[in-house]
């Protein structure tokens, strides 16, 4: 057909197919049931009996001095870049972009903001690229050796260590389809928000692993956690964490510090040191897996004090993000398992049994 | 003032009395080797090369760049499997200059290296092949710094006496490697003395290409890619985002309504569709995404007049023509996961029109006294390009499509070019031949604002020159010296202005304070012709100031509302190089032709080109994709007349020199370097008294895998490839 159409518009303009037609969806916000509990919420924190590992890096210490690690380029506490450009800091700032549209606001989302958002997820080389390749380095790889999670026979049989295309990819995508179609835009929203921040926790621990083989992705594991910012301006997961323990905070960026300390003292690529690199990555598991729990905790009280679907969608955040965390819980209370999707769930009892479990960042 | 004055002088003059072949041909230089079986020829001084017919015939390249690849001078870039790059004097895509039948294929959107373009001919139109190399912008305009690739097309004959011919042809070709299945057919009128028509259709089917596999980094002996990345089947070979379609129809009517007057009206279509683009069907480590050029259409219309004479104007050629250049972009991001299917396609249309005038005129020799004569040639042109650009985005799950602010560039923009020159050849006895040209240039550029994807308006103009002067010495019949020097340049586009896109090495961002760049071109070299042994050396030092290089940027430095920018994996803008950017080489090439049917020639060619760093103007670095040594050898051996049999090798070094921007070209180009490669292919064919032709090639007999230098495709793997030309299968 083409080679007749071909030969018939000779000179003229080809056969070139049809322009899409713009099609954008009813921009009308969803009506919502309840109330939102307007002030911040913030889970009780005491340090008091806290105290760093003898293998902790301190930079907040007389600049590193009297810990056991020696000096090194993350001693001023400032992290400093391995490569100019950092690409991961831009889908850091994609993810707030997606966060003032769609949760950090006073109002319903719309459909139209759900478009918007998922323009902005979609983006070449963006968060979704990332959010479909991403593995949790918690749990075994593959035998095969294979470390892509990119293709799906591989995705399928490792749920878990493939996290990101099983996982987190699907609920979001979901999200942002239900949302665009007008339903349910505040529950839409915590699942975006919660594979977000889900994506953005596992992306700085995958990044602190790889550094290993792939120097920069220490930068991007910086990036992840820090939105590209130092320890007193932090965006994106940081930020989150901060504004809930600025001592969780400065752990977690310690321990980043940390990683930036390692890799000054073992520029060889693969790195040799994987003793200290263990060390810092012990570092920044505890005190991120900590700032996790903390805004798990947040969410749990949240849906106590909201009720109708703003309550419901902290519900939402939570049933997607708490059987992740439980299964990184060291030891998972059965009662905290069986709360998330339970219909006796108890905001309280919640709280309470991640807050023991998670004392010290 | 001088040139004026004899260019007046030449249009009064009487033309040599003692004219004819003897005296005319030194000024239209025999080229070197193919001379022995070609007419067409490169310009006098200049070095280059001719591929015609019968030599396609015999390689059976797959594409119109694939039939460059045994040439001297030249290396072939595949960033797909549809698409292929040449390089001459070390450069490529916008700074070579491609023709098609003396109307440009540049236009204003020709982006900065490698590009698809000159695969958006159909190979079996084209008759012949002339590749011209160093700068050439006196003649031809800007880009022409590397040199000049042209294509030209078969011509139906005047059948030069009373009567009506119909011939019919039937050609089809395969190949195995790719599962390439095509053909064409086309039908010739021959009415009278003075009128001809040919009516063609083309088509072709390829498949994925079957390669020899993984190619290995220098340094580490990594595969490239990395496994991990995907890019290739399950079964280790199969390179994946290979493949493509193609149509293709042309027609041509060709008048001579009297003695050296000629008309001809031509038209071409070429619809490429369904081509991946290799190195981003799928994107390292993103088995779901693709991006394929769904279509990628040239539609040329053009007609000529031409007129020779013994007057004192020997030659004359105007042509008209307007050329769509129309391209279609989707990349898909496919969800992959339970029953949410369909993918989000980011969609792009670029359209480019090209409406263009060219004028040359050749003069009779002009005797100045009895050792001395002069021949003046000169010429007018002018294009005018129209850029209409779209990009949407859609996502099929919610049946949502929106159109993005702007397209890869600014809809509306719009580039008009050209210039005039004079050229002379002066000529002292039949020993030295003393060659000068210039061109005055003028191009105006305008591109509209567009303020929510913070592009800034462009409207500048500029009257760049260019020009040669060079001398040949005919030391004896055998022995020609000649030297040349050529200011050519190359002025930035609509695309180095204004487009946003992703390229093989991250996202590229307008610029638009580009200045053009310029190129000094010193060339010496000798032709040998002892029969049957042709050998022909050159070397050139290119000087190029202004260069146009990607430099690396920070996310701080991408456009607001780049979309795409920040996150890729670098950003890089166009910028022009502090200081002089410099290339040297050498080619050379040799023929030998016996009487007894055996015919050999080889080339080789090496290419040097550094650069300062962009970033910092002290350091000197390689400039990007820089060929590495090459060559190519072929053997045939005719018998029985009917029969030919041979081989032809190519090869090439490792490349371990590479560009910062080269390090950033994760998927075409292993971080320690490409290696080198030698492939070798097995040739028989038979053609019975020109009625038809039977072709056959074995290639890369030994499965090697292989990969030329800043390719995304491997080259493929063993295969055989066919060509039956069924010659007149009706007729009268």
């Amino acid at each position: 057909m083409r080679v007749l159409c071909a030969f018939i518009a000779l000179i003229l303009f080809g056969c070139t197919d049809e322009n899409p037609q713009e099609n954008l969806p009813d921009s009308t916000p969803a009506s919502v049931s309840g109330e939102a509990y307007e002030s911040a919420l913030t889970p009780s924190n005491t340090f008091d009996e806290c105290l760093p590992a003898d293998t902790d890096y301190l930079p907040r210490t007389n600049a590193s001095a009297d810990d056991n690690w020696e000096s090194c380029i993350s001693d001023s506490g400032v992290y400093s870049q391995l490569e100019l450009s950092v690409s991961s800091i831009e889908r850091v700032a994609g993810a707030d972009a997606i966060a003032d549209l769609l949760w950090r606001r006073d109002t319903v989302p719309s459909p139209d903001d759900f478009l918007q958002a998922r323009d902005i997820y979609t983006v070449e080389q963006g968060l979704r690229t990332r959010v479909m390749r991403r593995f949790d380095p918690h749990y075994d790889a593959p035998p095969d050796g294979n470390l892509s999670c990119g293709d799906e026979s591989t995705y399928l049989a490792y749920p878990e260590y493939c996290v990101g295309p099983s996982t987190i990819g699907p609920l979001i995508t979901n999200a942002f389809i239900n949302g665009i179609e007008g339903i349910e835009p505040l529950q839409n929203a915590a699942r975006i928000e919660a594979g977000l921040l889900w994506f953005l926790y596992v992306s700085t621990i995958k990044e602190a692993h790889t550094c290993i083989d792939v120097t920069k992705d220490c930068d991007s594991s910086w990036a992840y956690y820090s939105g590209g910012t130092q320890r007193d301006g932090p965006l994106g997961l940081a930020a989150v964490v901060d504004a809930l323990s600025s001592e969780t905070h400065d752990r977690v960026f310690d321990g980043i510090l940390a990683l930036r300390c390692w890799r000054d003292l073992d520029q060889t690529t693969p790195a040799e040191n994987l003793e200290l690199w263990q060390r810092a990555i012990d570092q920044i598991d505890q005190a991120l897996l900590h700032g996790m729990s903390l805004i798990l905790r947040q969410k749990a009280l949240q849906v106590e004090c909201s009720t109708g679907d703003y309550a419901d969608a902290h519900r939402s955040f939570l049933e997607f993000t708490g059987p992740l965390f439980g299964k990184l819980m060291a030891d998972y209370p059965q009662d905290l398992s069986d709360a998330w999707e339970s219909p006796d769930f108890s905001p309280s009892e919640v709280d309470e049994l991640i807050q023991v479990n998670f004392i010290c960042p | 003032m001088s040139l004026v004055w004899i260019m007046c002088l030449a249009l009064v003059a009487t033309p040599d009395a003692s004219g004819g072949d003897e005296d005319a041909e030194p000024f239209e230089e025999v080229i070197q080797a193919k001379a022995l079986d070609s007419k067409k020829t490169i310009p006098g001084g200049k070095s280059g090369s001719v591929i015609t017919r019968s030599e396609l015939e015999d390689r059976l390249p797959r594409s119109a760049p694939d039939a460059l690849r045994f040439e001297p001078g030249v290396f072939v870039q595949q960033t797909a499997h549809s698409q292929g790059s040449a390089f001459i004097h070390g450069l490529t895509g916008q700074q070579t200059l491609l023709l098609f039948d003396g109307i440009r294929l540049n236009n204003t959107t020709f982006r900065q290296g490698p590009n698809q373009y000159f695969f958006t001919l159909d190979a079996q139109t084209i008759e012949t092949i002339r590749i011209i190399r160093g700068g050439s912008s006196t003649r031809y305009g800007s880009d022409a710094i590397g040199g000049v690739i042209e294509a030209l097309p078969t011509e139906a004959k005047l059948r030069g006496e009373p009567g009506f011919d119909s011939t019919a042809h039937l050609l089809i070709r395969g190949a195995t490697a790719d599962n390439e299945f095509g053909g064409r057919i086309w039908n010739t009128l021959q009415i009278g003395e003075n009128l001809s028509t040919t009516l063609g259709v083309g088509w072709r089917r390829v498949g994925q290409l079957s390669t020899g596999g993984r190619i290995h980094d220098v340094k580490n002996g990594l595969p490239f890619p990395p496994p991990e990345w995907g890019g290739f089947g399950e079964d280790g070979v199969t390179q994946l985002g290979t493949g493509f379609n193609e149509a293709t129809a042309d027609a041509h009517i060709i008048w001579s309504p009297a003695s050296g007057h000629r008309l001809k009206v031509a038209g071409y279509v070429y619809d490429q569709t369904d081509a991946p683009r290799t190195d981003l069907c799928p994107p390292p480590g993103q088995p779901e995404e693709c991006l394929t050029y769904e279509e990628q259409f040239r539609s040329l219309v053009y007609g000529t007049y031409e007129y020779n004479s013994s007057g004192p104007i020997e030659n004359l050629r105007a042509t008209l023509s307007w050329q769509r250049q129309h391209e279609r972009r989707r990349f898909d991001h496919s969800q992959i996961t339970g029953s949410l299917s369909e993918p989000i396609n980011n969609v792009g249309r670029d359209d480019v029109d090209s409406l263009g005038f060219t004028l040359h005129i050749g003069g009779q020799p002009i005797v100045l006294s009895d050792n001395w004569s002069l021949k003046l040639s000169g010429g007018v042109d002018h294009y005018l390009d129209l850029v209409s650009s779209y990009a949407w985005r859609v996502y099929n799950d919610v049946n949502v499509t929106r159109q993005q602010s702007r397209g890869q560039y600014v809809d509306g923009a719009w580039h008009h070019y050209g210039g005039a020159y004079l050229e002379q050849a002066t000529r002292f006895k039949k020993t030295l031949f003393l060659r000068a040209g210039m061109r005055a240039g003028w191009q105006k550029i305008h591109s509209p604002a567009e303020l929510e994807s913070s592009t800034q308006a462009i409207d500048r103009q500029s009257f760049p020159l260019a020009g040669h002067i060079g001398a040949e010495w005919r030391i004896t019949p055998q022995v020609h010296l000649i030297t040349t020097f050529d200011r050519s340049h190359r002025s930035p586009n609509i695309n180095d202005l204004t487009a946003r896109q992703q390229t093989g090495p991250g996202f590229q961002f307008e610029n638009p304070d580009l200045k053009a760049e310029k190129a000094n071109t010193w060339e010496v070299g000798t032709k040998l012709h002892w029969l049957p042994l042709i050998v022909n050396v050159f070397g050139f030092y290119i000087e190029l100031e202004d260069a146009i290089v990607k430099s690396p940027r920070t996310i701080n430095d991408c456009p607001d509302a780049a979309t795409g920018c920040a996150t890729s994996w670098s950003s890089l803008q166009l910028v022009n190089t502090q200081g002089t950017s410099r290339l040297y080489g050498a080619e050379a090439s040799a023929l030998a032709r016996f009487n007894n049917g055996l015919s050999m020639r080889a080339a080789i060619t090496y290419t040097y080109g550094e650069s300062p760093d962009a970033q910092d103007p002290d350091t000197t670095v390689p400039l990007s994709r820089i060929p590495p040594l090459n060559g190519s050898a072929e053997v045939h051996y005719q018998f029985f007349q009917n029969w030919k049999v041979g081989t032809g090798m190519r090869w090439a070094t490792s490349q371990t020199r590479l560009a910062p921007a080269d390090f950033d070209d994760i998927t075409r180009i292993p971080p320690g370097g490409t290696p080198g490669f030698a492939v070798f292919d097995l040739r028989l064919s038979y053609r019975a008294k020109n009625k038809w032709l039977a072709s056959f090639v074995l290639e890369n007999i030994f499965n090697t895998p292989y990969r030329y230098h800043g390719s995304s495709v491997n080259g493929s793997g063993v295969g055989a490839m066919i060509l039956f030309d069924l010659g007149s299968i009706w007729g009268t």
